[in-house]
């Protein structure tokens, strides 16, 4: 593979769909009584993402922004909560079990911690080796189950459409199914909207609090307003007033606090309210099911009507039973029943080719050592070294270990996570290399994750700049390295170190403070740290957009085209920390541009 | 502050590991002088000592297996070299900082942050107190800050207290409250720029992130108010904008409690920014050593040459990237002659024959006083090298 930009219209290898991972948080016991929604580390939210055939993407982006976990998902180490990962076309998230196993082999992993991931008690050729046994017993597998599965598939196929015959000629029972189902359908989407409604209710509730919490006096004012407060009581008290006023005279001097009492009240009555009106709604709709399942039982066919479908069913099987045991019919009458046959076989699925495959030898230790043996100088290493442990070998030397590993099956994407972080610039310089040689000669995809840029412009075709799970910026290595869109990619750059004394200088440091992935607010998700944000940002979700005149370089920002102008060496100008300044570099951008 | 004496000053050192039958020296010839309030760098690959350097300074070494073959470290006039072992529990956190590359390994995960804090607070508090601590065995634990070390190491046998006031205060009891070490622990918390330092306080390491565990280790080595702060790969484990947040930090820091920094690190585009001498080293030797402006712009080893054309800055079209050919030699068997030269693209013959110079002072290039030293044959060559 060269390294070119692949040819106009490749086909993907690997394709996502809006894949999603949360990580549930466990709710506590008030929570669940409390009937409060559960919570979630949203780690990858809505990631689109297609790697082609023997090309590279880099995942960039600080710890925590969920470049491992995509990682982890596409490899199916983790399962995603929502989302369609497709590789070369196939639904990778249907697969279980075996077949799951035996698609493995496909994509394989060079974990962030090559100490933690190699076996301390397995030899290299047995560590390196290890894929290979497990790819030969899955083949075996697969030899022989896949003829089960066609069989299996097709059966399944079969009694579906039996099914679906058995209910033309039983509409009752078709009705009840029809009913149940959409009545179980309408329970879980109405409780699905009774919890964003709860959401919505809180979020606003707790938005409203804020609110009344800036009518509080100022904390010098504080003492003041308490000591008028406690003379104003005592005066009342003088005066005998009722307990119940009391109230209302801490109310004259604290108007946050009657606000926010107010509204827990109103909150308290809506949540009482809504639990009412459920309660109501579901009795009134499981009636209503009720009924409906009665009524429904009363559509039989008449008995003569039904008699003929059913009698039509029975024929079409003998007929094509006959058909295909007596051959010998007078040429017209077979063509008769033939024809007739096909009409009704139409509707069956045809029947499956079953596969033979010869089932493999069980690979030998003497083999696994010869392709190990064969492997390892792919990455540098001598066959030599067969019989040592993992702990003999340097970080370099046990990197290029993980990374035999994962070459010796053959796979047509590789994740490499982190691969060169805990190495020196000299043999990751080496390391890199390989990687390059190995993708042009094998064509292997890579999905570089790295927060080191260097590693990725040297490795990658196209680089997705991630922060708190989503992919904020993508494009080809080159144009966001170099003319990035996003102020996340700005300031992430400008705050590398470079190893050039001449522009020694404080790199910039990113202000604010990180928002929790937590059930993330609405809004980019790097306007608070963003120093070309405005009230929009915080509002509005960014997509990830081509930008006009370049498709290929898509940008998740609402303000893409005001900021495209700024360079990242802008944000260190002297004072770059206050955002006045830097909002004035963008419009003086602006009007350049 | 530069000019004055050196904060330390490492002579000839050569620290030997015995493992099994072989021995190999992981620091050979060592010498360095770190002026006060500079920021001294060392860069080498994994394995080529530097790490072993950092431990050797403050003697943190288990001895054995290490062993210090030959050599002075001179710290504010004292060679810890010469210190017994017995005594070395007097000598250490007394003046020489030390951070770690491993904030989550160095940090006791069952105490909180105060707790680890506080101790190292009542260290210092005790030594410069003289206050003796009931369950304290031995004698009070020497202050650098006080007075400077006495030449012979016998002199550490016996407590500096002002002579006459013995027997009353080695009885005095620290008047030191929780609360007086509460505040002074969030004062070193606020010194390190941690938000909210009441709230981290009661937190446990693993609750921490990675940065600010880094600095939790900064605040304790901080409150030794340490002349040297030895940072062994402080920033490694980090993301680049947290490690720009700590060096910003290490930087402003060295200006407020006038530390000297030994800043070990295998990133070269790091200690580009933080360090005023580099020294690199390859194989237990220092190669090269001079102002780090100097070391960028005219390299006088071949090693650091090569070391830093190997930093990628390339795309994958001007594939291969330049490196440097073969790995870093074991210790158990280093090449005869110069240790670079089976990988060096300027070798001849003599350079397996005979070992190179000690470090000679080169022609500056610069105007910085310190002088730029090369241990190579031909390191006036070196410039002339593609």
């Amino acid at each position: 593979m060269s390294a070119t930009p692949p040819a106009a219209n490749p086909s993907p290898l690997l394709e996502t769909e809006a894949l999603t991972k949360y990580f549930p948080i466990v709710r506590s016991i008030a929570e669940v009584v409390g009937r409060k929604p559960g919570r979630a580390i949203h780690a990858v939210d809505g990631v689109n993402l297609v790697v082609n055939a023997g090309e590279t993407v880099g995942l960039i982006g600080e710890s925590g922004s969920g470049k491992t976990t995509l990682g982890w998902v596409v490899a199916r180490l983790h399962d995603p909560t929502d989302g369609a990962l497709r590789f070369e076309g196939k639904d990778v998230f249907a697969l279980e079990g075996g077949e799951l196993r035996h698609w493995r082999r496909n994509v394989q992993v060079v974990f962030q911690d090559p100490v933690g991931s190699l076996d301390p008690r397995l030899k290299v050729w047995q560590v390196v080796g290890e894929p290979l046994r497990a790819q030969n017993q899955m083949e075996r597998w697969f030899a022989r189950n896949e003829p089960k599965r066609v069989v299996r598939e097709y059966r399944t196929k079969v009694r579906k459409e039996r099914e679906r015959l058995r209910l033309e000629y039983r509409p009752d029972l078709k009705a009840r199914q029809f009913l149940t189902t959409e009545y179980e359908k309408g329970v879980a989407q109405r409780a699905k909207a009774r919890d964003e409604a709860r959401r919505r209710l809180d979020r606003d509730y707790e938005v409203a609090i804020a609110r009344a919490d800036k009518m509080k006096p100022a904390p010098e004012d504080l003492k003041r307003v308490e000591a008028e407060y406690r003379a104003a009581l005592e005066r009342a008290k003088k005066a005998g007033m009722p307990p119940k006023q009391r109230q209302e005279i801490l109310y004259q001097f604290r108007p946050d606090l009657k606000e926010r009492n107010r509204l827990t009240n109103e909150y308290d009555a809506e949540l009482a309210r809504r639990t009412k009106l459920r309660t109501e709604e579901e009795k009134r709709l499981g009636k209503e099911f009720k009924v409906a399942r009665k009524a429904a039982k009363k559509r039989k066919l008449p008995p003569e009507e039904k008699k003929r479908r059913y009698a039509e069913y029975r024929t079409f099987v003998k007929v094509a039973r006959k058909a295909a045991r007596k051959p010998k019919l007078p040429p017209e009458e077979k063509m008769r029943r033939y024809e007739g046959y096909r009409a009704l076989a139409k509707t069956l699925p045809p029947p499956p080719v079953i596969p033979k495959i010869p089932v493999p030898p069980m690979i030998s230790n003497a083999q696994i050592r010869r392709r190990v043996a064969e492997a390892l100088p792919l990455v540098g290493l001598m066959p030599a070294i067969l019989d040592q442990y993992p702990h003999e070998f340097s970080g370099g030397g046990r990197q290029r270990i993980s990374l035999a590993r994962a070459l010796i099956v053959n796979p047509k994407l590789i994740i490499l996570d982190e691969p060169t972080s805990a190495l020196d610039v000299a043999v990751q310089a080496q390391i890199l290399n390989r990687l390059v040689e190995l993708q042009r000669e094998r064509g292997i995809a890579y999905i570089l994750i790295t927060h080191n840029v260097a590693a990725v412009r040297f490795v990658a075709d196209r680089v997705a700049v991630m922060y708190l799970g989503q992919i904020v910026e993508l494009g080809p290595v080159r144009e966001v390295l170099e003319r990035p869109v996003h102020p996340y990619t700005k300031a992430l750059l400008a705050a590398l170190p470079v190893a050039d004394v001449r522009r020694r200088r404080t790199r910039y440091r990113i202000g604010g403070d990180i928002p929790t992935l937590v059930d993330p607010k609405p809004g980019c998700r790097f306007a608070p740290r963003c120093p070309f944000a405005e009230d929009q940002c915080q509002l509005n979700d960014p997509v990830l957009q081509p930008r006009p005149g370049a498709p290929s370089h898509q940008v998740a920002c609402l303000r893409a085209e005001q900021v495209a102008g700024v360079s990242p060496a802008d944000l260190l100008q002297e004072g770059g920390g206050a955002a006045a300044t830097l909002k004035a570099a963008a419009s003086g951008a602006l009007a350049a541009g | 502050m530069i000019g004055t004496r050196p904060v330390l000053s490492v002579e000839n050192l050569s620290v030997e590991y015995e493992v099994g039958a072989g021995r190999f020296q992981a620091v050979s010839d060592v010498s360095l002088v770190i002026p006060r309030g500079r920021v001294v760098g060392i860069v080498g690959e994994t394995g080529c000592g530097k790490s072993t350097l950092a431990q050797a300074i403050p003697r943190l070494l288990p001895e054995p297996p290490a062993h210090i073959r030959s050599g002075k470290v001179i710290f504010q006039g004292t060679d810890l070299v010469k210190v017994p072992r017995s005594k070395l529990p007097l000598v250490r956190g007394t003046g020489i900082g030390m951070i770690f590359q491993e904030p989550l390994n160095s940090l006791n995960p069952a105490f909180r942050v105060f707790d680890q804090i506080a101790e190292s607070v009542q260290m210092r508090h005790w030594r410069e107190t003289g206050v003796l601590p009931s369950f304290h065995p031995g004698p009070t634990p020497f202050d650098y800050s006080r007075r400077p070390m006495p030449e012979t190491a016998d002199v550490l046998t016996h407590p500096i207290i002002p002579p006459g006031a013995k027997d009353e205060v080695t009885r005095r009891v620290s008047t030191m409250t929780r609360a007086d070490y509460r505040k002074e622990v969030l004062d070193y918390l606020r010194l390190v720029r941690i938000n909210d330092p009441e709230t981290i306080l009661n937190l446990f390491p693993h609750e921490l992130s990675g940065g600010m565990r880094q600095r939790i280790m900064i605040a304790m080595a901080l409150s030794q108010k340490p002349a040297l702060l030895i940072a062994d790969e402080p920033t490694s484990a980090l993301d680049v904008t947290i490690q720009a947040q700590v060096l910003t930090l290490m930087k402003e820091l060295i200006d407020e409690v006038h530390a000297s920094i030994l800043y070990i690190s295998h990133d070269l585009g790091v200690v580009a920014e933080t360090a005023d001498d580099l020294g690199v080293m390859y194989a237990g030797r220092l190669v090269e050593f001079g102002p780090v402006a100097e070391i960028f712009e005219s390299p006088r080893h071949p090693y650091t040459k090569s070391l830093l054309r190997s930093i990628p800055t390339r795309y994958k079209s001007d594939w291969p990237m330049p490196t440097i050919p073969g790995s870093v030699p074991n210790l158990s068997q280093l090449p005869r002659g110069c240790r670079f030269h089976p990988r060096c693209s300027l070798a001849k013959p003599i350079c397996s024959r005979e070992p190179p110079p000690p470090l000679r002072v080169m022609a500056p290039v610069t105007g910085d006083e310190t002088p730029h030293k090369s241990a190579c044959h031909y390191a006036e060559e070196v410039a002339n090298l593609p």
